[in-house]
């Protein structure tokens, strides 16, 4: 298929799936056919579609920020795993390997437990401390090897994690039931108004990543070849490591840790699409974005109480990549 | 000839040891000049410092007559494009993705039209049109090579500064990479490359350049260079320059073998 009628085909898909999930909800409250005709009417301009009325309240209210709000954390985490998996030239890397996820959640767990601190900075400041811990460790050295920084990722996320324990540890069980909770990916909560504190960080961050596609791949090829073309590798990885650090951190505050979720769908988009990052990161928050709202349906409609969007994930997600692993040729190196 | 190089006083050191004692050398523009010299002299070492990699102690390098310092980055990149000794690929980019990205320095955040002709004249330069749409993960070595070249000619610079372009490769392929870097030098570029084959290199190249204990010199031309005193203290073994037909070979001169033991020889205790 030729790439823009890809593209199209991704973005109709897209489309469909996000207005299709606003017809899925828990069985019994709002009916799906009343929806669609619902929605229907609001397109057509038609009678009936009063915004107060209690299918509007549920439609627009409760189950549109929330398809929005798991599009853009789906879109961000997939577009900072391609971008990192770029940058430290390995593809075993994503947000959650690098320690961001871990640091994120243990900010924002500690803001939680001191009930007056806000959430967003501190996820934040928590991802932000832990991906320059990392990066430190393992440019101790002069020349930072990806299996030191991964090996820092690794050793920084458990130290977070640990962390994470404590703050549990000593917080009220009320407060610990919120972080617990939380943990697992708290986006049954969302509504507008997280999706106003979420959106800016995450969408500025994956556009950030966006812009830097085409300049991923030369990361992506080696340092040497990056400075002979007069780039300064160092500076462009820093920018797009910050700009991960953003988006996955906002994501972290809102939905909990989504591990591997960034380290699956490039390794997908790439299985079909090649691995030029002009294609690879766009695709990646497209599909991330939709099959993460595909997964928050299945999540929402399957059982009668909700199943945490991260479980959710790791459970799908690591079946197909133990297939994805052994059918498809992955770009590992030799 | 003015001088595409211009090395004098350098010095440079990695940690404690001082790799590079002395150099004043010159390269002259439009040449094919090969830098030969035992693993370890300082070959590469010498090669980034002149591309403006790895910083020096003290000295003075101007490549086409800019002076070359790390901080000059995008300048440089301009004049001279430099091939490292190896490469690992992780990512399976297309050939024609990867020697776009030769253009970085010099694109903004997408390329332009003027980025992917000069890589499309990179592709052919090197002969490679056909690998185009290839993986580079699934390339065979020698193939490989010609796309890293090619990454580096889409820069499209004057002085090309190589590491080693030839080692690993099949005689085939090693003749394959020469002969283009020779049609380069016909074309106006000037290139400047590590060796090991001191064979290929005196049928290759123009002008010779050794690194000896630390120092960088100039050899007074190819035929000092086939000077056996001159190869023997470079690489520091005996060593013997054959002329069949007119071409130079540099081979070893062993001692005569000794009869082998009929049995092997009780192990010390």
């Amino acid at each position: 298929m030729k790439s823009p009628l890809r593209a199209l085909a991704f973005a109709v898909f897209a489309t469909a799936v996000v207005g299709g999930s606003l017809l899925v909800g828990p069985g019994g409250s709002v009916n799906s056919a009343e929806a669609a005709r619902w929605v229907a009417g609001l397109l057509t301009g038609g009678h009936g579609t009063e915004p107060d009325s209690l299918l509007g309240t549920v439609l627009l209210g409760i189950r549109l920020p929330r398809i929005l709000l798991t599009f853009l954390v789906g879109a961000a985490l997939a577009a900072s795993g391609a971008g990192l998996q770029a940058i430290f030239r390995n593809p075993l890397v994503d947000p959650y390997i690098m320690g961001i996820s871990s640091g994120a959640a243990f900010g924002a767990a500690l803001a939680i437990a001191s009930g007056v601190l806000p959430v967003q900075p501190l996820a934040f400041l928590g991802g932000g401390i832990a991906v320059a811990a990392s990066y430190l460790i393992a440019s101790h050295r002069r020349n930072s090897s990806t299996v030191a920084m991964i090996l820092a990722g690794v050793v920084v996320s458990g130290v977070f994690t640990a962390g994470l324990t404590v703050v549990q540890f000593v917080s009220d069980p009320f407060k610990l039931q919120s972080i617990v909770h939380w943990t697992m990916g708290s986006l049954h909560t969302a509504d507008w108004g997280s999706l106003r504190a979420v959106a800016p960080p995450a969408m500025a961050g994956t556009v950030l990543l966006l812009l830097w596609s085409w300049r991923l791949n030369l990361l992506a090829i080696g340092d040497d070849e990056a400075m002979s073309a007069g780039v300064h590798p160092g500076r462009e990885r820093l920018l797009v490591l910050l700009a991960a650090t953003v988006a996955t951190s906002s994501c972290v505050a809102v939905a909990g840790v989504i591990a591997f979720y960034g380290l699956f769908v490039p390794h997908g988009v790439r299985w079909i699409a090649g691995a030029d990052n002009r294609r690879v990161v766009p695709l990646s928050a497209i599909a991330g974005g939709t099959l993460l709202v595909l997964l928050d349906d299945l999540a929402r409609s399957l059982t009668s109480y909700e199943l945490p969007i991260g479980v959710f994930t790791m459970l799908l997600g690591a079946p197909f990549f133990i297939v994805l692993m052994r059918r498809a040729r992955i770009g590992w190196g030799e | 000839m003015s001088a595409a190089l211009e090395v004098s006083g350098l010095r440079v050191r990695r940690g404690a040891r001082e790799v590079i004692r002395a150099a004043t050398v010159s390269v002259p523009c439009a040449a094919l000049s090969v830098i030969l010299g035992r693993n370890g002299s300082g070959k590469s070492t010498f090669l980034r410092v002149v591309a403006g990699l790895l910083p020096k102690e003290a000295g003075n390098v101007r490549a086409l007559g800019v002076e070359v310092e790390p901080a000059t980055f995008a300048r440089r990149s301009r004049l001279c494009g430099y091939l490292a000794q190896q490469t690992s690929v992780v990512f399976p980019f297309r050939v024609e993705d990867y020697v776009l990205t030769g253009r970085g320095g010099v694109a903004g955040l997408v390329p332009r039209d003027i980025d992917r002709e000069r890589a499309a004249v990179a592709l052919a330069q090197a002969g490679i049109v056909a690998l185009r749409d290839r993986p580079v993960t699934e390339l065979s070595g020698g193939e490989l090579q010609l796309v890293r070249i090619a990454r580096v000619l889409a820069q499209d610079t004057p002085l090309l500064l190589l590491d080693e372009p030839i080692t690993h490769l099949d005689i085939a392929h090693q003749i394959q990479v020469l002969s283009l870097l020779r049609d380069l030098v016909a074309a106006g570029r000037t290139v400047v490359t590590v060796l090991h084959d001191a064979t290929l290199a005196l049928l290759f190249g123009n002008e010779f350049l050794y690194v000896l204990d630390g120092v960088v010199s100039r050899a007074d031309g190819p035929a000092a260079m086939r000077d056996e005193t001159l190869l023997e203290a470079i690489y520091g073994v005996p060593l013997r320059v054959i002329e069949p037909a007119g071409a130079a070979a540099v081979v070893p001169r062993l001692p005569p073998a000794r009869p082998r033991p009929m049995v092997a020889p009780a192990p010390d205790r």
